[in-house]
């Protein structure tokens, strides 16, 4: 492979100056250091089972100063999606009250939470409290989250939650799948890229999402097709984020709660990649996608230039309720 | 974190960026991307750093992070895939880096984890197995992973090197 190392080291010839600046480094890492530690000692007052899944969210920092850190735990599965959320929330004494009707306002817990104080030990200077969707309480989801965890003790982090399928069953259920649906469009495949499971966390190797595509030939060219499944609580693919005017994206709320987007996005000069997201009240994300041009072994094939599926086939892909886990 | 533990940070920050910052442009592509990739693998390396010394070298620690980076931030919908802006034909045949722009342009068109395993492979010279232990997955993902990431390049660059080298 000398040949491919040498290639690749010659695209750094022309390597721009690095803004290096190790203080800067070294700033943020205390600041993520102080962020976890904070989220440990938070997650501890709500029992054990807390602690493996909390994580620090942000939620009332402003312009960048430290006034105030919301620490949230993340709840089980079910949970989520049926139960409500819990939030730790400490603020300085001086701005408690705004802090938390801020936070109130945001919409995370409704707006009838279930607020109770939790002791702060030696930060007398910080108030620290619990705020629920109403009726619930965060020792609460926590019984429930210990209840349905089975004993991990060998994966530090990651969202909680149990296959009812072995992973490579799943991903070969999902292949299988998608290449009836495309097949059944008339279309003929000329290579797959089985679905696999895709870690978000390497380190405990827990899988988030799946993930396949397919190339599909037509008289005109090469395009592909790939579905991504993955569930809300994981919480580890950042999908769509902004829908915004500039990717031609469309949010509709579908009559079972869905919520379904649509977008086109210009990958390249000539490149498209239409795209249908469906966020299912059961926590399962499935997006769709197509693009007028092939990712496998037909890269560099000649392109399709439009696209193989129309918006509603991509949509009624997306919507499909086999491509779940 | 001890001022000697962060003063042995700061040195191997230092001694390992630059080796850091040019993996992450052959991961993204992109120097601007490729500097925030290396600011973020270093801060979550801060983060985990007593630990992690503690463990040993942490090298093999720190390039799992960045490609974790990496592909956390390829997997954006959006960017999914994408590929390089392709510049026009007969401007790059006109062009001296021709080859370099065929490369980096093969690059862009490989699946976000072929081009990781690519990288760990064969830039690195991680094992098969580290290479595995790193992407979190199992050594036949990684052989297959790269058997189709070599494949592709085959077909867009027509490299018959690529062809009898891997089978080394």
């Amino acid at each position: 492979m000398t040949d491919l190392r040498d290639r690749l080291a010659r695209l750094l010839d022309n390597e721009p100056e690095a803004p290096y600046d190790i203080d800067n480094v070294v700033r943020c890492g205390r600041r993520a250091r102080r962020r976890q530690h904070l989220a440990v000692a938070a997650a501890s007052t709500v029992g054990a089972a807390g602690v493996t899944a909390a994580v620090a969210i942000p939620l009332l920092a402003s312009g960048g100063n430290e006034r105030s850190i919301t620490l949230g735990t993340r709840p089980p599965a079910s949970a989520a999606a049926t139960h409500g959320k819990c939030y730790i929330m400490a603020s300085p004494r001086k701005t408690f009250k705004q802090d938390l009707a801020k936070f109130i306002r945001s919409g995370r817990v409704g707006a009838d939470p279930s607020i109770n104080r939790v002791k702060t030990g030696k930060q007398k200077n910080r108030i620290m409290i619990e705020v629920c969707t109403h009726g619930t309480t965060a020792a609460e989801l926590a019984k429930q989250q210990q209840q349905q965890q089975q004993p991990d003790t060998q994966v530090p982090s990651g969202p909680p939650y149990d296959y009812t399928e072995q992973p490579e069953a799943i991903a070969s259920r999902l292949g299988t799948h998608l290449h009836d649906r495309v097949t059944a469009l008339g279309l003929a495949i000329t290579f797959t890229r089985p679905f696999a499971q895709e870690t978000s966390n390497l380190e405990s190797g827990r899988p988030s999402y799946y993930d396949g595509n397919v190339d599909v030939h037509e008289a005109n060219g090469y395009a592909d097709i790939g579905v991504q499944v993955t569930h809300a609580v994981t919480e580890q693919v950042p999908f769509t984020g902004e829908c915004t005017d500039a990717d031609h994206c469309v949010e509709t709320k579908l009559p079972d709660g869905s919520i379904l987007r649509t977008a086109q996005v210009q990958a390249g000069k000539g490149d498209v990649i239409l795209t249908a997201e469906v966020h299912r009240p059961d926590g399962v994300i499935v997006q769709a996608q197509e693009s007028n041009y092939p990712f496998g072994p037909d890269a560099g094939s000649q392109p399709h230039g439009g696209q193989p599926l129309t918006l509603d086939q991509l949509v009624a892909l997306a919507k499909d309720a086999a491509f779940t886990f | 974190m001890s001022v000697a533990n962060e003063g042995a940070f700061r040195a191997f920050a230092l001694s390992r960026r630059p080796t850091l910052r040019r993996s992450a442009f052959l991961l993204c592509g992109d120097w601007h991307q490729a500097d925030d990739l290396v600011q973020s693998a270093l801060v979550k390396l801060y983060v985990a750093w007593t630990r992690v010394r503690s463990d040993g070298p942490p090298d093999a620690y720190l390039h799992r992070i960045l490609v974790r980076c990496y592909l956390d931030e390829r997997r954006r919908p959006w960017r999914r895939e994408s590929p390089v802006e392709l510049v026009d034909d007969a401007e790059s045949a006109a062009r001296p880096e021709e080859d370099l722009l065929d490369v980096r342009a093969a690059l862009a068109r490989l699946p976000k984890r072929q081009r990781a395993t690519l990288l760990l492979r064969f830039w690195l010279d991680m094992s098969v197995g580290q290479t595995a232990d790193a992407l979190g997955c199992s050594e036949g993902t990684v052989k297959s992973q790269t058997a189709r990431a070599l494949t592709t390049l085959r077909g867009l660059l027509g490299d018959p090197v690529l062809l009898t080298e891997e089978s080394s």
